[in-house]
């Protein structure tokens, strides 16, 4: 699962305030993964169709705010040392906020 | 020589990300580094001409740092084009010499290089 | 592997210092190292000895205050973005005439050149945008 050449793309903001998500998703390369945190956890709620394969959501963002049984099925639920986990495996990270 | 992509997606004004992050370009290339910046989203507005300096402003005027990039050899400068698409900005109004590059080609291209900071 | 983290988010009013620190506990926990924590824009408060939170909250800069000294984490805060917030260390308030210093001990004032430093000599960096 080590895709050294792809970029792991880190969102932080809500996607109904900001254009966080809708950049991220732009520039989204398919061997790229991403990963919903902080408040961009509530990108997690709506159906899409996701530019890359791996989508994942912190699950302590998720909880805090109420909206675990919302989130959409093909998104997965992280934590801290997986989060870490996927950084090491990613060549590079970007943050969106 | 190492390379660094900084890719700068704030407006100029509305908070002090603009400025700061060039400073982090402006300090790369005091290292020794070959930096480029990559302009999206608002970050775009930070290219535009004419901007004035407004007495009392609590954001730091952009005109230093961005005069200063050509004079650190920060040269390779890029702007998304559909952020200058969806702005109605024309790439030839832009104060500095940057190049066009579509989304869906950013992917890639960040790749190439061995650092890539998004501020 | 070696990473830095960039912080830019206030430790009061945005989550990414809190993010930050899980972040951190993780990646020590993972076997990894920090070379250095680089605390940019508003998160320069948390140097900031001075701080009092509710009771029922956690007080963010202490508890990076002791994961730092606990583990001997490299923590700078950017010198430019704490003069202008009034996050001063001994030094800067003798240099600047200021009545206090309120930094904490393992915290180091420094430039940007800091963090450049780290993005060149880690394996990766991560950052926690406000």
């Amino acid at each position: 699962m080590t895709t050294q050449k792809s970029t792991l793309h880190l969102l932080q903001k809500s996607p109904f305030n900001s254009d966080a998500l809708a950049s991220c998703l732009r520039v989204c390369g398919p061997d790229d993964a991403i990963v919903l945190m902080q408040d961009g956890v509530y990108a997690a709620t709506q159906h899409r169709d996701w530019p890359c394969q791996k989508v994942v959501v912190m699950s302590e963002d998720l909880a805090e705010r109420g909206i675990a049984d919302s989130m959409q099925p093909e998104i997965t639920r992280i934590d801290y040392t997986e989060l870490v986990a996927l950084c090491s495996e990613h060549r590079h990270s970007q943050s969106w906020f | 020589m190492k390379t660094f992509l900084l890719i700068s997606r704030h407006s100029p004004y509305g908070s002090s990300y603009a400025g700061e992050a060039l400073d982090i370009a402006l300090s790369a290339a005091a290292f020794d580094i070959q930096v480029s910046v990559l302009f999206m989203d608002d970050g775009v507005y930070q290219l535009t001409r004419d901007q004035q300096v407004a007495p009392g402003a609590a954001i730091k005027h952009l005109a230093a740092p961005l005069g200063a990039l050509p004079l650190y050899d920060i040269q390779d400068l890029w702007v998304e084009r559909e952020s200058l698409d969806c702005r109605q900005i024309r790439a030839e109004t832009l104060a500095q010499p940057a190049k066009l590059i579509a989304s869906a080609k950013i992917a890639d291209f960040t790749n190439r290089f061995d650092r890539v900071l998004t501020i | 592997m070696k990473f830095s983290l960039l912080v830019l988010g206030s430790p009061q009013s945005s989550p990414a210092v809190a993010s930050a620190l899980k972040f951190a506990q993780a990646s020590l926990a993972s076997g990894h190292e920090l070379f250095r924590v680089f605390f940019f824009h508003d998160a320069v408060a948390t140097g900031n000895a001075l701080t009092v939170a509710p009771q029922d909250q956690t007080n963010i800069p202490r508890a990076w205050q002791e994961f730092g000294a606990r583990h001997n984490i490299d923590m700078v805060l950017c010198i430019s973005s704490a003069l202008r917030r009034g996050v001063v260390d001994q030094r800067e308030a003798e240099r600047y005439s200021l009545a206090a210093a309120n930094t904490h001990a393992d915290f180091e004032l420094s430039g940007l050149g800091q963090w450049v430093e780290a993005m060149m000599l880690s394996d990766r960096i991560v950052t926690f945008g406000a």
